[in-house]
């Protein structure tokens, strides 16, 4: 019995797609990516290249953190909703029961 | 140097690769969405997916420009090798008709106008470098993303101190005094940067080395700062200073710029847990800098020390650790008083702390700078001056611009 309207599947799917995200930012990779001062022939040029790659690599690293989690937390969501839902049933079950033996219901 | 723009092409293509590969990712996610959930948390939940999709689109632009902007830097990498190339065939052309017949006069206007374009070419090069180099800077530093607090901060809530809210006014470098007596720390706990900082502005030299490594930018009202990292130039942009953070005479100075530039090196963590003031200085000069210690057998070297304080280099001492529950040594000081009489009186030296070296006396005794500033609880600020017996007892490093490997 569902008492939340949501979709678990449709939950679940997205998430899945979250975390799929999450696994190709991750295989980005920027490491061959020269930072010599011979390949740009300019010494200040090479010194940002190598800064550049620094933070394009955090930020890269954050977005697919920020991808994952979003996955993760909607598991969790998930999760918790069937949990409540779980609980909903079992308490409506009791209150039907309860009211059954009272009579005031058929 | 002349650059290889084979390489240069090679490096754009990955960075267009890297940025169409995260596009590709933003328009999955957008299409990626829960229709049948509703209520608050539902609403968190798609505030925060808009906020995740926006914040990496930016950086897949961020991408593909820099990609860009390397690309036609390639293109007049190219060129430009084109060009040197051809003035230098010039010139060893016109080189050999010299030889041939020295007397042949129009030789000599091919001479000079190769040697002219070859110095353009060159030029014009460094220029398209310097362009290309602060485009991607701005690409970096222009990243007001906050990607990293779309996932729950593992340390908590920021500390006010590590928030920055002071304004940088445009004429910090003019209005500087670069005096080290105006200097105050505020409630981080980056006393290493600050005394080092204070050791440049004793001299001229160290004024001007402070100067060149920080300039104003008028279109992004912000300062470049820049660092040397293992001596490689690293360049940060900042247009706040640290609330709380260090001043100069009372309001934002040079102090503050580079206080919120090595922010950006280290994180508010690392800046506010304290440093090491060689690696400061290596940091702020691009120099290798020298550590003496007080080993138990062989003392301070005095002669060394002193020897470079006279040339022109700046010391920074560190102290121990103090057993005393406030974390001070109580000392006698000397300092001059408001008529400049010499006077001495009982303060405190800060345990764990650093301090600007100003001098050191033929005695052994040295005169000290604590970068807690004018009127503080310690030392109540200025000069003052601490014996050779209790800099041996309370100082356990100095760090030197001085010449020499580190110990």
């Amino acid at each position: 019995m569902d008492l939340i309207d949501v979709d678990y599947a449709d939950m679940a799917r997205t998430a899945a797609g979250f975390q799929e995200v999450a696994a190709d930012l991750r295989r980005i990779t920027l490491s061959g990516i020269s930072t010599a001062g011979a390949t740009y022939g300019h010494a200040g040029l090479a010194a940002c290249m190598a800064q550049m790659l620094a933070a394009f690599t955090d930020r890269q690293d954050a977005s697919a953190d920020a991808a994952e989690f979003i996955g993760d937390t909607l598991e969790v969501c998930s999760a918790g909703y069937k949990t409540v839902d779980g609980w909903g049933a079992t308490a409506l079950d009791g209150i039907r029961t309860v009211l059954e033996s009272r009579g005031l219901i058929p | 140097m002349t650059g290889d723009p084979a390489a240069v092409l090679a490096a754009a293509l990955l960075l267009e690769g890297a940025g169409n590969t995260t596009h590709t990712a933003c328009s999955t996610m957008r299409g990626l969405h829960v229709e049948t959930w509703t209520g608050l948390a539902a609403t968190a939940y798609s505030t925060h997916r808009s906020g995740v999709i926006s914040t990496v689109e930016d950086q897949a632009t961020d991408l593909v420009s820099a990609s860009t902007i390397l690309t036609r830097y390639a293109g007049e990498l190219q060129r430009g090798n084109e060009r040197i190339a051809r003035s230098r065939e010039q010139m060893v052309h016109a080189w050999e008709r010299l030889r041939t017949d020295p007397l042949d006069l129009s030789v000599y206007r091919h001479l000079f106008v190769s040697q002219r374009d070859l110095a353009s070419a060159k030029d014009v090069l460094a220029r398209q470098g310097d362009l290309a180099a602060d485009e991607l800077y701005a690409l970096v530093s222009g990243d007001a993303s906050d990607l990293f607090a779309f996932t729950w901060p593992p340390d908590g809530w920021p500390e006010t101190g590590s928030l920055q809210t002071v304004d940088l006014s445009r004429t910090i470098l003019e209005d500087s005094a670069f005096d080290p007596l105006g200097v105050a720390q505020g409630s981080i706990g980056d006393c290493y940067l600050l005394a080092s900082v204070m050791a440049l502005m004793q001299t001229d030299q160290g004024d001007q080395i402070l100067r060149d490594n920080m300039r104003w930018d008028d279109e992004r009202q912000g300062y470049w700062v820049t660092f040397f990292a293992d001596g490689k130039p690293v360049t940060y942009f900042v247009d706040k200073g640290q609330t709380s953070g260090a001043t100069e005479d009372g309001g934002a100075g040079v102090v503050s710029v580079y206080e919120a530039a090595l922010r950006e090196h280290l994180s508010f963590a690392d800046l506010d847990d304290g440093g090491n003031p060689a690696e400061m200085l290596e940091l702020l000069t691009g120099t290798q800098t020298r550590e003496y210690d007080n080993p138990p057998l062989g003392g301070w070297s005095w002669d060394e020390m002193r020897n470079d304080l006279s040339t022109g280099d700046q010391l920074v001492g560190s102290t121990r650790e103090s057993d005393e529950e406030d974390g001070l040594w109580s000392v006698e000081m000397t300092r001059r008083d408001e008529f400049g009489h010499l006077v001495t009186v009982n303060k405190d030296v800060v345990g764990g702390h650093a301090y600007t070296v100003v001098r050191i006396e033929d005695d052994g005794s040295v005169w000290l700078l604590n970068p807690w500033g004018p009127e503080n609880t310690a030392d109540d600020g200025g000069e003052f001056r601490v014996s050779a017996e209790d800099f041996d007892t309370i100082f356990h490093t100095v760090a030197s611009t001085g010449d020499g490997s580190r110990d």
